[in-house]
């Protein structure tokens, strides 16, 4: 059977088209100020992009924070569910790591999630950083623009340093004052730029040590992109985590794959 | 006629005998079991019956054999289990009230026979009103009549009525169910003229025609109440007479002292049965010694006083002074067999009850059951010292005191209590402790008459029984978490604490 | 005289503040769960009067004392022939008035019911005198801080639920309240009246328990929320004979109702904070997210009706020690040092009503929920109970984020059934 899942974030709305074990097609947008329309324009294009028309896909479900503004889902899900699917959909991602996958770190544009499985897959218990957006997306993206930066330079400035430093401001409003500071006293950007990244990290360790860290680690979410968040990542946590190449649409994925063990279809069981 | 009545009755004799009924007894938890096939419940009492019967015929057989299970037998006991345990069979609705006409018409009949005997009928006329005149019967439609109203009433207003009634039965018990007026005139006469300052035992016995058959329950209130009716001492008096047998009589067969000594052992081994059985229940619901103190605490109640609380030093100390007491009472009363010509031993004057020479009970009873005119003299000077005379004083004393005072602080200290105290916590009624259900209100150890604080503080073992606790239930009674205190009787349900004071 | 508990020589004027503003926004918000709830499906035909009841002015046929808490035995002001208000408030527009005249690191339940104060015309200023048990932190110092604006009772409790170690000492602060609560309202206190309130009382206990036993067979007959604004109604110092009147007929309406379908919702035992209209959050997540809450152990909800007063003998001293078995012994506050007492109802609600998952709240800055959450989802865990901890304080800006929380619970909940 084939399933859509579409994950509608706060930044940008992913969608994700699945066939048996392959993915058909995907695609991510910015979200935008209206992201339910833009899932039902995102489903279209993607849709194009499989050759597919709407009777041919057998469910589609929604998750995300956008889950419930569109009526097009057959089922709605929480991004904790699909991000625990999609992380473990290792033949579909064609990648995997070699042990069993018991932490998954989701750093999207707005929050950060981190899952703690068992062994059998089901999710045992989870954490979530939703009151603050220090350990977010958005707060790397505020510092590169603080450090007059692109995105992707203050990626490789930090990827250069070996500083432990770390940025004390708990909020990422407060951050930026701590930058000016840094640089008025000589620090590096680079350095700076690892200390944001460290910062993240730290967060991201705690929560996973609150929900009882265990390997492997799978990072998947927009963060995962970020070559040097995942570095500061594996530091802080002193194991190596594996982020795979589609991290970006891993809950999309998992959505999809739900909508397809909610409808009765075969999951290779 | 009567030779068809008497065969019938030779040949239904097992069925009367005690063996019997304590089987039946054990087999209780299997029949309260309504999981069970129901065909199997009732089918088990008759085929129990049936081997029974054939076990009995068969030891029977042998003269002594018969004649020493005979001793065991009552009509007591089949008429109860033929008034009690079809209750058993039946759920509580319309046919089970309709069941109780059953021992109220049973009661009724006994108390117009016992009124006709008193119209001084000549003795030994026979005809079909002696079966209704036995005080077994009479007994046993009480006791059924109690057993099976105890799912319609309030625990609390149930146990009142049980209360009054074993009062009643056993304060007055002989004025009313004597077997006949003979009887009576013949058992006043001997107590008119005592031939010591304490009653032998032949000048309480009640003496029935037949044969000599003496009937036994543990823990009966003194036998110093003007008459016990057929309740025959109490079961530190029944210690007493074990000591008082003289082992050199025995060893030299002696058929007097064996013959008593074999029934206060009989006696004995019933009474360990049955504290098995009911563990401290005696001391809640049935002894007149307990009843009459709550009456003396139900003044103070009424005056609105507020009760001491003893201290767990003062606790323990009633406990071990019982105890002391209790053995001192038996040692003395080994001393029996050495007693001279004077009643003296090694030149100290000792009575041959000696335990019954200190108890209130011995003061208090007669009062409560004659009036003004059971007052006893109180010991002389004479016996031991005057130790006797200064001990009954205190125990008193220490009787009014801890019943006006103190709520049943005299419960620590009874001995006789205390031998079926050992089995609250592993005989056949349970009190048990759902901890999860409880709220930590500690309203249980609040109303607990014997200041018992293990129902309330025990989280742990379900097993909340204690030694001291008399099961008076009102712990269960008052617990406001439903289930969280349940009574059980082998293993079955018997109540359980409920909201809205219905402990059912 | 009783004694003053604090200390005369630093008496202050209470500071009060008229602000409009305020006033609108806490009406705002009353109004904004009042419509919420006004789509619910199914609502007792009587509800209309509890929700009165809420907002009823306090008459001055007889003076009112509020009081905090579930340890204050109220039947001590009925008895008086007062009326006694809860005074915690549970809304967010008055936790910004309280944040900024105390500080805004101590629990909203503390800054808005200060709050509450600061309005000179709420009903904590119609009172005659405060009750305050000293539960807490934060309710221990605003005993004082009260004390400025209206006669003020600390009640002192035991660090410890041992009733055998602390029920000399529970008793005699009883007794002292009652002492303090005759000297402010001039009477005399009687047993007859004394009894006759604990009977009122007892009979609000059974209906509580009926509906919750109820609601735990048809969750559907009545809403969580309806049933705790009902609970709550019985807090308003108004007429007790009328509720009990009203809330029988919710209930045997209740009975009445036959669901169509079978109910396939997640059934949930809540615990945790105190809950208080308008402020329904957690209520309103739990069932807009598809679960039913068919007990809980909230002093705001069930748990507060759920046991009665016990007295076995009825002199003076008895009724006092009953009082305060019932009050503060049998309390499932997590002020005390052992969290025995909440485990046990939890997880004996958890067993009695085949519950499939525990929900904690935890109100945020409140250090004694925040603690007792690590051992409680330890022990469930062990129990292979599922849980999950909301934890958030009175502002709505996270309900989205703690909608996710919940349904991610929910639905490991369901694939377990």
């Amino acid at each position: 059977m084939i399933t859509a899942g579409i994950d509608i974030g706060s930044t940008t709305t992913k969608a994700v088209v699945l066939d048996e074990n392959a993915i058909m097609a995907s695609l991510v947008v910015p979200s935008g100020n209206l992201p339910g329309q833009t899932a039902v324009k995102l489903l279209a294009r993607v849709l194009e992009e499989a050759n597919l028309s709407e009777s041919d896909i057998g469910a589609i479900a929604t998750t995300g924070y956008g889950r419930r503004l569109v009526e097009i889902g057959d089922i709605v899900m929480t991004e904790i569910k699909a991000c625990a699917a999609g992380a473990l959909a290792g033949e579909i991602l064609g990648e995997a790591p070699g042990e069993r996958i018991h932490t998954v770190i989701d750093v999207g544009g707005q929050d950060t999630k981190v899952i703690a499985l068992d062994d059998a897959g089901d999710i045992e218990d989870f954490s979530m950083n939703d009151k603050c957006a220090a350990g977010t997306g958005r707060f790397l993206e505020m510092l590169a623009v603080k450090l007059e930066l692109s995105y992707e330079q203050f990626v490789e400035e930090a990827l250069k340093s070996d500083t432990m430093l770390q940025m004390n401001a708990t909020c990422a409003v407060f951050a930026e004052s701590e930058v000016v500071g840094l640089l008025a006293r000589g620090v590096a950007k680079a350095d700076i730029a690892a200390a944001a990244h460290n910062a993240i990290a730290s967060r991201i360790a705690s929560m996973a040590r609150r929900v009882g860290q265990r390997g492997a680690y799978c990072f998947v979410g927009g963060g995962a992109r970020n070559k040097a968040l995942l570095k500061a990542i594996e530091t802080t946590l002193n194991h190596p985590v594996y982020a795979p190449r589609k991290a970006q649409i891993v809950v999309a994925l998992g959505a999809a794959i739900g909508a397809r063990k909610r409808s009765g279809g075969k999951d290779g069981e | 006629m009567t030779f068809i009545f008497e065969t019938l009755l030779r040949y239904l004799e097992p069925f009367s005998s005690g063996i019997l009924c304590l089987a039946v007894l054990f087999l209780m938890p299997l029949l309260l079991d309504r999981s069970k096939p129901r065909i199997l419940r009732i089918l088990i009492i008759p085929a129990a019956a049936v081997a029974f019967w054939l076990l009995y015929r068969h030891v029977a057989a042998s003269a002594p054999a018969a004649r020493w299970l005979g001793r065991l037998n009552s009509p007591l006991f089949p008429a109860m289990m033929i008034l009690v345990l079809p209750a058993v069979y039946l759920s509580r609705g319309r046919l089970y009230k309709l069941f109780l006409l059953l021992p109220a018409a049973f009661l009724v009949l006994a108390g117009l026979a016992v009124v006709h005997a008193y119209r001084g009928v000549p003795p030994g006329s026979g005809g079909f009103y002696w079966l209704l005149i036995r005080p077994s019967f009479l007994m046993a439609g009480a006791v059924s009549l109690a057993v099976l109203a105890q799912p319609l009433a309030s625990l609390k207003n149930f146990r009142r009525v049980v209360r009054v009634l074993a009062f009643i039965v056993l304060m007055y018990g002989g004025f009313m169910f004597r077997q006949d007026y003979t009887d009576y005139k013949e058992m006043l006469g001997r107590r008119a003229t005592p031939a010591r300052d304490v009653m032998t035992i032949s000048e309480t016995t009640p003496v029935v025609r037949e044969a000599d058959k003496l009937l036994h329950l543990p823990g009966a209130p003194c036998r110093f109440s003007a008459d016990g009716g057929y309740v025959q001492g109490c079961n530190m008096e029944l210690w007493q007479r074990v000591m008082q047998a003289s082992i050199l009589k025995v060893r030299a067969r002696d058929v007097g002292e064996t013959n008593a000594l074999a029934c206060a052992t009989g006696s004995v081994a019933l009474l360990l049965v049955l504290s098995f059985a009911a563990a401290r229940w005696w001391c809640g619901w049935i002894c007149p010694l307990s009843s009459m103190g709550d009456a003396l605490n139900g003044l103070r109640r009424l005056a609105g006083l507020p009760h001491l609380k003893p201290a767990e030093p003062v606790k323990l100390g009633m406990l071990l002074s019982g105890l002391s007491m209790g053995t001192l009472g038996m040692a003395l009363a080994k001393c029996y067999p050495y007693l001279d010509g004077n009643g003296e031993f090694m030149g100290c004057k000792i009575p041959i009850y000696p335990f019954c020479k200190i108890c209130p009970g011995q003061q208090i009873c007669p009062v409560a059951s004659r009036g003004p005119a059971g007052l006893q003299p109180l010991p002389g000077w004479d016996w031991l010292f005057g130790f006797f005379r200064v001990a009954v004083i205190a125990m008193v004393v220490l009787f009014l005191v801890s019943f006006l005072g103190a709520r049943r602080l005299w419960c620590r200290f009874c001995p006789m209590g205390m031998i079926s105290g050992f089995f609250n916590r592993g005989g056949m009624v349970r009190l048990r402790k759902i901890a999860r259900k409880c709220n930590h209100c500690g309203v249980c150890a609040e109303v607990c008459p014997m200041d018992i604080d293990t129902v309330r503080s025990e989280m742990i073992d379900e097993n909340v029984g204690s030694f001291h606790c008399v099961l008076c239930l009102k712990c269960v009674e008052k617990c406001p978490r439903d289930g969280c205190l349940v009574l059980e009787l082998a293993g079955g349900k018997v109540t359980e604490s409920r909201f809205d004071g219905k402990a059912k | 005289m009783t004694e003053s508990q604090f200390d005369e020589r630093y008496r202050l004027p209470p500071y009060r503040m008229d602000d409009p503003g305020t006033r609108k926004r806490s009406r705002f918000v009353a109004d904004q769960q009042r419509e919420l709830l006004a789509n619910l499906k199914r609502r007792p035909a009587t509800i209309a009067f509890f929700e009165g009841l809420m907002d009823a002015p306090l008459q001055d046929s007889s003076p009112a004392v509020g009081y905090f808490c579930n340890m204050i035995p109220t039947e001590l002001v009925w008895a008086l022939g007062a009326r006694p208000v809860r005074l915690g408030c549970g809304n967010p527009a008055l936790v910004q008035p309280g944040e900024e005249a105390l500080t805004g690191d101590i629990c909203p339940l503390a800054k808005s019911s200060f709050g509450m104060f600061m309005d000179p015309e709420s009903r904590a200023n119609k009172c005659a005198a405060v009750l305050m048990p000293a539960s807490c932190d934060a309710k221990r110092k605003l005993g004082e801080i009260l004390s400025d604006y209206k006669p003020t009772f600390v009640l002192n409790l035991p660090p410890e639920q041992d009733a055998h170690r602390y029920i000399k000492a529970a008793t005699l602060e009883i007794e002292r309240l009652a002492g303090f609560l005759c000297d402010v309202l001039g009477r005399r206190l009687s047993r007859s009246r004394l009894l006759d309130a604990i009977e009122l009382s007892r009979r609000r206990t059974a209906i509580v328990r009926a509906i919750q036993e109820l609601r735990a067979r048809k969750p559907a007959a009545l809403s969580i929320r309806d049933f705790h604004l009902m609970i709550q109604a019985s807090f308003a110092g108004q007429d007790p004979e009328a509720w009990l009147r009203e809330a029988r007929r919710a209930l045997e309406e209740a009975e009445l109702f036959e669901a169509a379908r079978k109910r396939l919702r997640p059934r949930l035992v809540l615990t945790g904070a105190p809950i208080i209209w308008p402020n329904f959050k957690p209520l309103n997540l739990i069932e807009e997210c598809g679960a039913d809450v068919v007990a809980d152990t909230l002093c705001t909800g069930a748990q507060s009706c759920f046991d009665p007063v016990v007295y076995d003998e009825k002199s003076r001293g008895a009724l006092m020690r009953a009082l305060a078995q019932r009050y503060v012994f049998a309390s499932a506050c997590p002020c005390f040092i052992s969290q025995g007492v909440r485990t046990s109802r939890v997880i004996d609600l958890v067993e009695e009503f085949k519950a499939q998952g525990v929900v904690n709240y935890a109100l945020r800055l409140c250090q004694l929920f925040d603690l007792e959450a690590y051992r409680l989802s330890r022990i469930l865990k062990s129990r292979k109970i599922p849980f999950a901890n909301i934890r958030t304080d009175y502002s709505l800006e996270d309900t989205e984020q703690l909608r996710v929380r919940l349904e991610a619970f929910l639905e490991t909940i369901m694939e377990e059934k």
